[in-house]
């Protein structure tokens, strides 16, 4: 499964509607980043256990009230995973430097360890690991990427780059579509990329072709969007305009309680363990 | 190869080192816009945008590597070779890399500075400079496919010693599983690279001159240099103090003062019995002696839960008088 199949679902996902998807993408990129910020930041200890506690409840607090399903959550956990995964499952085969003493969990062949300080090492960052990607999660599946784009705008995001962003954006559908219609024609074919009975060489050939053309359409694409916006009087000026949007007054009370629950509450709960 | 936020938590200078990768990352992306706009005029830059796209929508196939592992392609040294600058590569991937680390969590958001630099700027260069050194003696494809297989073992590399400064997991151990690993996946970047790349400039052969082009004249080129070199070197600020890590312990192992499995500062205990393990928390009484007190914590709860509810009410109250639409 890769990140394209995901796009259509997590923008299904996006368009529901919630308290926690009413809020406008300000108070959310700003929440999102922060508590990131802060998980990131929590330095190592057992306190920081407790302080982890702390942050992933209000994570939970507005997923529930997001009224996204457990499933969805897990689902795409699991599949932004392997990779920082692998950093985990190798912290215990070596002894990190923030500890002083290691004592050995189990002796493995051709003398490699694996420490206890290490493995629980590991899983502190186990936790990290979850929890930053907990706060993406929530973002993305309860704010659309249009609304990002206008939440970057009204916080003073450079101009070039929401033109580029958003177009981005648009065709990223676009190709997306495209990708499945050569993954469709591929089934229609009896063609699969993984099928071992084909030679990888003609599987290769395949797939370079069809990735290919896929360039060549997204090349075309963009020139022709691009005449077209100059049509409709494009400049290199040119840039959507955003009304200004005063925050109402409960958005402000939930921004300034989660930036002070977010900086105050596992800071306290840190030192005082 | 998307670097992750959680090990920029390693240590103290992780932080720092995060905005520092930023800085250089910021840097690339200036330099890339001025390219296009020297080279594109400025109001073509959309025309980048589709294809950052389209390289969204490339990465999604999936490549058998014939060992039972599959891969995707990181398209740095392809959109290079193609749009003829490694600066174009910059610009495209940063794009794909914001909106991966934003909305799929693929790639962190403190992590996004060293993203960039790896599989844009790294991968660009190597890639697009490979490619125009290698062209006239041994062909397009054959060039195109070393130079996307150099580009994604280099990016690699760089990656496992990104890792290793942010003190994750030592450079004696990381550098060789993920060029081991990249050089396998690599193989299969490079075959579908050059496939792409003969298909591509086949169909729009205009393109090929691109290719051939100076990206960058030697001035400009050292001028960058000493900017990045400079922006280290305020860096380095941060990585004299605090403990040796991980790239120290990297250097003492790669100068034979250290075994690969050795602490770098501590030592090993042979326990065989696992109750004469200490507990890595022993000090640790719930309101022990320099902690809270009970009533603090019981505060502190109360505090939590008080805060959780404004916070929920808030959202809800919100929702009521709105239209209840999304943004």
């Amino acid at each position: 499964m890769s990140l394209i199949d995901e796009l259509f679902d997590i923008e299904r996902e996006a368009y529901r509607t919630s308290p926690i998807h009413a809020l406008d993408a300000r108070i959310k990129l700003i929440l999102c980043l922060l508590g990131l910020l802060v998980t990131v930041l929590l330095p190592y200890g057992t306190a920081e256990l407790f302080a982890f506690v702390v942050i992933y409840l209000l994570f939970w607090g507005l997923y529930i009230l997001s009224g996204s399903s457990l499933r969805y959550y897990l689902v795409r956990l699991l599949l932004i995973m392997p990779f920082g995964l692998f950093f985990i499952i190798l912290q215990p085969f070596f002894p990190n430097p923030y500890y002083d003493v290691y004592h050995i969990a189990v002796t493995l062949p051709f003398g490699i360890h694996m420490y206890w300080e290490s493995i629980i090492f590991g899983l502190s960052l186990f936790a990290k690991f979850v929890i930053s990607l907990s706060f993406i999660i929530l973002l993305s599946a309860t704010t659309t990427m249009q609304a990002m784009l206008e939440g970057a705008a009204r916080l003073r995001i450079p101009r070039l780059f929401l033109v580029v962003m958003g177009l981005t954006i648009r065709y990223l559908y676009v190709f997306a579509l495209v990708f499945q219609k050569i993954q469709s024609a591929f089934a229609a074919r009896c063609f699969n990329g993984f099928d071992r009975r084909l030679p990888l060489r003609y599987r290769l050939n395949v797939i370079g072709n069809a990735a290919g053309s896929l360039f060549v359409r997204a090349l075309d694409q963009g020139e022709r969007t691009y005449a077209a916006m100059c049509c409709r009087g494009y400049s290199a000026h040119s840039a959507v305009f955003y009304a200004a949007k005063p925050l109402h007054a409960a958005e402000w009370v939930f921004l300034l309680f989660g930036t002070g629950y977010l900086v105050v509450f596992p800071l306290l709960v840190y030192w005082m363990f | 190869m998307h670097i992750p936020d959680f090990l920029f938590g390693y240590s103290s200078t992780g932080i720092p080192i995060g905005i520092l990768f930023w800085i250089i990352a910021l840097v690339f992306i200036v330099l890339a816009i001025k390219w296009a706009r020297d080279n594109l005029d400025e109001s073509k830059i959309p025309i980048l945008a589709v294809i950052a796209a389209g390289i969204f929508a490339l990465q999604a196939f999936n490549l058998p590597t014939g060992f039972g592992v599959s891969g995707h392609l990181v398209g740095g040294a392809l959109a290079a070779i193609v749009l003829g600058s490694p600066f174009a590569a910059v610009f495209v991937l940063a794009i794909v890399l914001v909106i991966q680390a934003l909305v799929f969590g693929d790639g962190g958001v403190l992590a996004l500075g060293a993203n960039i630099i790896n599989m844009g700027v790294i991968a660009g260069f190597v890639g697009f400079y490979s490619f125009s050194a290698l062209k006239e003696r041994i062909g397009t494809p054959v060039s195109a496919a070393v130079a996307g297989w150099l580009a994604c073992v280099i990016a690699a590399g760089a990656c496992a010693v990104e890792i290793a400064v942010l003190g994750a997991v030592p450079i004696s151990v990381g550098l060789p599983t993920m060029l081991l690993y990249h050089a396998l996946i690599g193989v299969i970047e490079a075959v579908i690279t050059g496939i792409i790349v003969v298909l591509i400039f086949s169909v729009r052969p205009e393109l090929a001159g691109n290719a051939e082009k100076k990206a960058m004249p030697a001035a400009t080129f050292l001028v960058v240099g000493l900017i990045i070199a400079l922006v280290i070197g305020c860096g380095a600020v941060f990585f004299a103090s605090g403990d040796p890590d991980g790239l120290d312990s990297t250097l003492l192992v790669s100068g034979g003062a250290k075994d690969l499995f050795s602490p770098a500062h501590g030592e090993i205990e042979e326990v065989k019995d696992p109750i004469g393990w200490e507990s890595p928390m022993p000090d640790y009484v719930l309101g022990g002696e320099d902690g809270g007190t009970l009533g603090g914590i019981i505060a502190l709860i109360i505090g939590i839960c008080v805060a959780l509810v404004v916070i929920l009410v808030a959202a809800r109250m919100m929702y009521a008088s709105s239209d209840k639409k999304s943004p």
